[in-house]
Protein backbone atom coordinates (compact mmCIF):
# COMPACT_ATOMS: atom_id res chain seq x y z
CA UNK A 1 0.00 0.00 0.00
CA UNK A 2 2.85 2.40 0.87
CA UNK A 3 4.35 1.71 -2.55
CA UNK A 4 1.05 2.63 -4.16
CA UNK A 5 0.91 5.87 -2.15
CA UNK A 6 4.39 6.77 -3.38
CA UNK A 7 3.43 5.92 -6.96
CA UNK A 8 0.55 8.42 -7.08
CA UNK A 9 2.53 11.15 -5.30
CA UNK A 10 3.42 13.03 -8.56
CA UNK A 11 -0.30 13.15 -9.39
CA UNK A 12 -1.40 14.29 -5.94
CA UNK A 13 1.29 16.95 -5.54
CA UNK A 14 -0.05 19.43 -8.17
CA UNK A 15 -3.61 18.87 -6.93
CA UNK A 16 -2.33 19.63 -3.43
CA UNK A 17 -0.86 22.92 -4.68
CA UNK A 18 -3.97 23.87 -6.62
CA UNK A 19 -6.04 23.00 -3.55
CA UNK A 20 -4.35 25.78 -1.59
CA UNK A 21 -5.61 28.30 -4.15
CA UNK A 22 -9.13 26.89 -4.01
CA UNK A 23 -9.10 27.07 -0.21
CA UNK A 24 -7.60 30.57 -0.13
CA UNK A 25 -10.03 32.06 -2.63
CA UNK A 26 -13.29 30.25 -1.84
CA UNK A 27 -13.38 28.95 1.74
CA UNK A 28 -12.98 32.22 3.70
CA UNK A 29 -15.77 33.81 1.67
CA UNK A 30 -18.02 30.75 2.00
CA UNK A 31 -17.46 30.60 5.77
CA UNK A 32 -18.04 34.35 6.04
CA UNK A 33 -21.33 34.17 4.12
CA UNK A 34 -22.89 31.12 5.81
CA UNK A 35 -21.29 31.68 9.21
CA UNK A 36 -21.03 35.39 9.80
CA UNK A 37 -23.15 37.35 7.32
CA UNK A 38 -26.17 35.04 7.56
CA UNK A 39 -25.99 35.20 11.35
CA UNK A 40 -25.70 38.99 11.28
CA UNK A 41 -28.68 39.18 8.95
CA UNK A 42 -26.87 41.20 6.33
CA UNK A 43 -27.55 38.81 3.40
CA UNK A 44 -30.23 39.63 0.83
CA UNK A 45 -33.39 37.58 1.35
CA UNK A 46 -32.78 35.25 -1.59
CA UNK A 47 -29.02 34.82 -1.06
CA UNK A 48 -29.34 31.16 -0.01
CA UNK A 49 -32.48 30.40 -2.02
CA UNK A 50 -32.83 27.24 -4.09
CA UNK A 51 -33.50 29.16 -7.31
CA UNK A 52 -30.34 31.19 -6.98
CA UNK A 53 -28.18 28.21 -6.02
CA UNK A 54 -29.47 25.95 -8.80
CA UNK A 55 -29.23 28.81 -11.29
CA UNK A 56 -25.51 29.11 -10.58
CA UNK A 57 -24.73 25.42 -10.15
CA UNK A 58 -26.22 24.27 -13.44
CA UNK A 59 -24.13 26.59 -15.62
CA UNK A 60 -20.86 25.16 -17.02
CA UNK A 61 -18.71 27.66 -15.06
CA UNK A 62 -20.76 26.92 -11.95
CA UNK A 63 -20.17 23.18 -12.27
CA UNK A 64 -16.47 23.80 -12.77
CA UNK A 65 -16.23 26.07 -9.72
CA UNK A 66 -18.13 23.60 -7.55
CA UNK A 67 -15.94 20.71 -8.70
CA UNK A 68 -12.82 22.75 -7.94
CA UNK A 69 -14.17 23.89 -4.57
CA UNK A 70 -14.75 20.29 -3.47
CA UNK A 71 -12.19 18.05 -5.16
CA UNK A 72 -9.07 20.24 -4.85
CA UNK A 73 -9.49 20.98 -1.11
CA UNK A 74 -10.30 17.31 -0.43
CA UNK A 75 -6.96 16.20 -1.87
CA UNK A 76 -5.18 19.19 -0.39
CA UNK A 77 -6.47 18.33 3.08
CA UNK A 78 -5.78 14.62 2.69
CA UNK A 79 -2.22 15.13 1.50
CA UNK A 80 -1.44 17.79 4.08
CA UNK A 81 -2.92 15.86 6.99
CA UNK A 82 -1.14 12.69 5.89
CA UNK A 83 2.23 14.42 6.03
CA UNK A 84 1.39 16.10 9.34
CA UNK A 85 0.54 12.68 10.76
CA UNK A 86 3.92 11.43 9.58
CA UNK A 87 5.60 14.40 11.29
CA UNK A 88 3.80 13.89 14.58
CA UNK A 89 3.38 10.13 14.70
CA UNK A 90 6.29 8.93 12.60
CA UNK A 91 6.39 7.45 9.12
CA UNK A 92 4.98 4.16 10.41
CA UNK A 93 1.59 5.84 10.77
CA UNK A 94 1.43 6.22 6.99
CA UNK A 95 0.50 2.55 6.59
CA UNK A 96 -2.89 3.37 8.11
CA UNK A 97 -3.37 7.16 7.86
CA UNK A 98 -2.40 7.56 4.19
CA UNK A 99 -4.81 4.96 2.76
CA UNK A 100 -7.67 6.21 4.97
CA UNK A 101 -7.22 9.87 3.96
CA UNK A 102 -6.72 9.13 0.27
CA UNK A 103 -9.78 6.87 0.31
CA UNK A 104 -11.82 9.72 1.82
CA UNK A 105 -10.50 12.10 -0.86
CA UNK A 106 -11.13 9.61 -3.69
CA UNK A 107 -14.65 8.72 -2.53
CA UNK A 108 -15.41 12.40 -1.95
CA UNK A 109 -14.22 13.22 -5.46
CA UNK A 110 -16.42 10.50 -6.95
CA UNK A 111 -19.37 11.72 -4.89
CA UNK A 112 -18.70 15.29 -6.07
CA UNK A 113 -18.68 14.14 -9.69
CA UNK A 114 -21.96 12.28 -9.15
CA UNK A 115 -23.53 15.24 -7.30
CA UNK A 116 -22.60 17.67 -10.06
CA UNK A 117 -23.74 15.21 -12.74
CA UNK A 118 -27.23 14.89 -11.20
CA UNK A 119 -27.82 18.66 -11.04
CA UNK B 1 43.48 2.66 -2.98
CA UNK B 2 43.25 6.33 -2.05
CA UNK B 3 41.07 7.05 0.97
CA UNK B 4 39.67 10.50 1.60
CA UNK B 5 40.30 12.05 4.95
CA UNK B 6 37.14 11.79 7.11
CA UNK B 7 37.15 15.57 7.58
CA UNK B 8 37.83 16.36 3.92
CA UNK B 9 34.39 17.92 3.44
CA UNK B 10 34.27 19.70 6.78
CA UNK B 11 33.69 23.47 6.32
CA UNK B 12 36.68 25.64 7.12
CA UNK B 13 34.65 27.83 9.42
CA UNK B 14 31.11 28.41 10.63
CA UNK B 15 28.66 28.84 7.74
CA UNK B 16 27.10 32.24 7.03
CA UNK B 17 23.58 30.88 7.20
CA UNK B 18 22.15 28.57 9.81
CA UNK B 19 21.65 25.05 8.50
CA UNK B 20 18.33 23.30 8.92
CA UNK B 21 17.65 21.32 12.04
CA UNK B 22 19.04 17.84 11.41
CA UNK B 23 16.96 15.89 13.92
CA UNK B 24 13.50 16.04 15.38
CA UNK B 25 13.58 18.68 18.10
CA UNK B 26 13.37 17.63 21.72
CA UNK B 27 10.10 18.09 23.48
CA UNK B 28 6.60 18.49 22.17
CA UNK B 29 6.06 20.44 18.96
CA UNK B 30 4.10 23.11 20.78
CA UNK B 31 7.24 24.29 22.55
CA UNK B 32 8.90 25.65 19.42
CA UNK B 33 7.20 28.56 17.66
CA UNK B 34 8.22 27.55 14.11
CA UNK B 35 7.32 23.92 14.68
CA UNK B 36 4.06 25.07 16.21
CA UNK B 37 2.93 27.16 13.24
CA UNK B 38 4.12 24.43 10.83
CA UNK B 39 2.15 21.70 12.60
CA UNK B 40 -0.91 23.93 13.10
CA UNK B 41 -0.80 24.64 9.36
CA UNK B 42 -0.99 20.89 8.77
CA UNK B 43 -3.69 20.33 11.38
CA UNK B 44 -5.80 23.13 9.84
CA UNK B 45 -6.34 20.76 6.93
CA UNK B 46 -8.87 18.96 9.15
CA UNK B 47 -11.05 22.08 8.80
CA UNK B 48 -10.31 22.13 5.05
CA UNK B 49 -11.42 18.52 4.63
CA UNK B 50 -14.53 19.15 6.72
CA UNK B 51 -15.52 22.24 4.73
CA UNK B 52 -15.07 20.38 1.45
CA UNK B 53 -17.47 17.72 2.74
CA UNK B 54 -19.96 20.42 3.84
CA UNK B 55 -19.93 21.90 0.32
CA UNK B 56 -20.24 18.40 -1.16
CA UNK B 57 -23.32 17.82 0.99
CA UNK B 58 -24.72 21.11 -0.30
CA UNK B 59 -24.27 20.17 -3.95
CA UNK B 60 -25.78 16.76 -3.28
CA UNK B 61 -28.79 18.40 -1.60
CA UNK B 62 -29.15 20.81 -4.48
CA UNK B 63 -29.57 17.88 -6.84
CA UNK B 64 -32.26 16.48 -4.55
CA UNK B 65 -34.62 19.40 -5.16
CA UNK B 66 -35.88 22.37 -3.20
CA UNK B 67 -36.94 20.47 -0.09
CA UNK B 68 -33.52 18.82 0.27
CA UNK B 69 -31.80 22.16 -0.28
CA UNK B 70 -33.93 23.91 2.35
CA UNK B 71 -33.10 21.11 4.79
CA UNK B 72 -29.40 21.64 4.04
CA UNK B 73 -29.65 25.40 4.62
CA UNK B 74 -31.43 24.69 7.93
CA UNK B 75 -28.52 22.44 8.97
CA UNK B 76 -26.07 25.18 7.90
CA UNK B 77 -27.95 27.56 10.21
CA UNK B 78 -27.90 25.04 13.07
CA UNK B 79 -25.60 25.62 16.05
CA UNK B 80 -23.02 22.98 15.09
CA UNK B 81 -22.25 24.22 11.59
CA UNK B 82 -22.69 27.85 12.62
CA UNK B 83 -20.02 27.40 15.31
CA UNK B 84 -17.83 25.47 12.89
CA UNK B 85 -17.96 28.24 10.28
CA UNK B 86 -17.32 31.00 12.81
CA UNK B 87 -14.29 29.10 14.10
CA UNK B 88 -13.12 28.04 10.65
CA UNK B 89 -13.23 31.54 9.13
CA UNK B 90 -9.99 32.81 10.75
CA UNK B 91 -8.43 29.38 10.18
CA UNK B 92 -9.12 29.56 6.43
CA UNK B 93 -7.83 33.13 6.23
CA UNK B 94 -4.64 32.12 8.03
CA UNK B 95 -4.29 28.89 6.01
CA UNK B 96 -4.67 30.67 2.67
CA UNK B 97 -2.54 33.63 3.76
CA UNK B 98 0.28 31.40 4.94
CA UNK B 99 0.29 29.51 1.66
CA UNK B 100 0.21 32.67 -0.44
CA UNK B 101 3.04 34.15 1.65
CA UNK B 102 5.13 31.07 0.84
CA UNK B 103 4.01 30.84 -2.78
CA UNK B 104 6.33 33.48 -4.37
CA UNK B 105 9.37 31.89 -2.72
CA UNK B 106 8.52 28.51 -4.23
CA UNK B 107 8.56 29.81 -7.80
CA UNK B 108 11.65 29.05 -9.88
CA UNK B 109 13.87 32.08 -10.56
CA UNK B 110 13.87 31.28 -14.27
CA UNK B 111 11.80 29.11 -16.57
CA UNK B 112 13.19 27.69 -19.79
CA UNK B 113 10.40 28.01 -22.35
CA UNK B 114 11.89 28.61 -25.76
CA UNK B 115 9.28 30.86 -27.34
CA UNK B 116 9.08 33.27 -24.39
CA UNK B 117 11.05 36.51 -24.63
CA UNK B 118 14.03 36.63 -22.30
CA UNK B 119 12.45 39.14 -19.92
CA UNK B 120 9.44 36.87 -19.38
CA UNK B 121 11.56 33.88 -18.45
CA UNK B 122 12.78 35.52 -15.27
CA UNK B 123 10.72 35.51 -12.10
CA UNK B 124 9.59 39.01 -11.09
CA UNK B 125 11.22 40.38 -7.93
CA UNK B 126 9.92 38.52 -4.88
CA UNK B 127 8.55 41.67 -3.23
CA UNK B 128 6.56 42.53 -6.36
CA UNK B 129 5.31 38.95 -6.77
CA UNK B 130 4.21 38.89 -3.13
CA UNK B 131 2.31 42.17 -3.50
CA UNK B 132 0.57 41.02 -6.68
CA UNK B 133 -0.31 37.66 -5.08
CA UNK B 134 -1.87 39.31 -2.02
CA UNK B 135 -3.68 41.92 -4.12
CA UNK B 136 -5.13 39.13 -6.29
CA UNK B 137 -6.17 37.24 -3.15
CA UNK B 138 -7.95 40.22 -1.61
CA UNK B 139 -9.71 41.21 -4.84
CA UNK B 140 -10.58 37.61 -5.73
CA UNK B 141 -11.92 36.88 -2.26
CA UNK B 142 -13.97 40.08 -2.28
CA UNK B 143 -15.44 39.08 -5.64
CA UNK B 144 -16.29 35.56 -4.40
CA UNK B 145 -17.81 37.06 -1.23
CA UNK B 146 -20.00 39.46 -3.19
CA UNK B 147 -21.12 36.73 -5.60
CA UNK B 148 -21.82 34.15 -2.89
CA UNK B 149 -23.58 36.67 -0.68
CA UNK B 150 -25.93 37.68 -3.45
CA UNK B 151 -24.96 41.34 -3.40
CA UNK B 152 -24.49 41.21 -7.15
CA UNK B 153 -27.44 40.25 -9.34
Amino acid sequence: MTRWLHAIEPLVWPIFGAGFFAVAFVFPSFAAVVGLCDLAGCLPADALSFERAIGFATTPPGRLVLAGAIVLPLWNGAFHLRHTAMDLLGTGSDRFVGPVLYTVAALGSLAAAAAIWRL
Amino acid sequence: MVRAHPDAMRPLGPSRTRTSWPLRRDGWWWGHSRNRSYVLFGLASVAVLSEALVILAGVWSLGGGEVAWDRYVAVLRGPALRAFHLAALPVFVWYGGRFLRLFPKTQPPRIEIGFLPEAWRRRPPLALLARVTFAAWILGSALVLVLLGGWLP
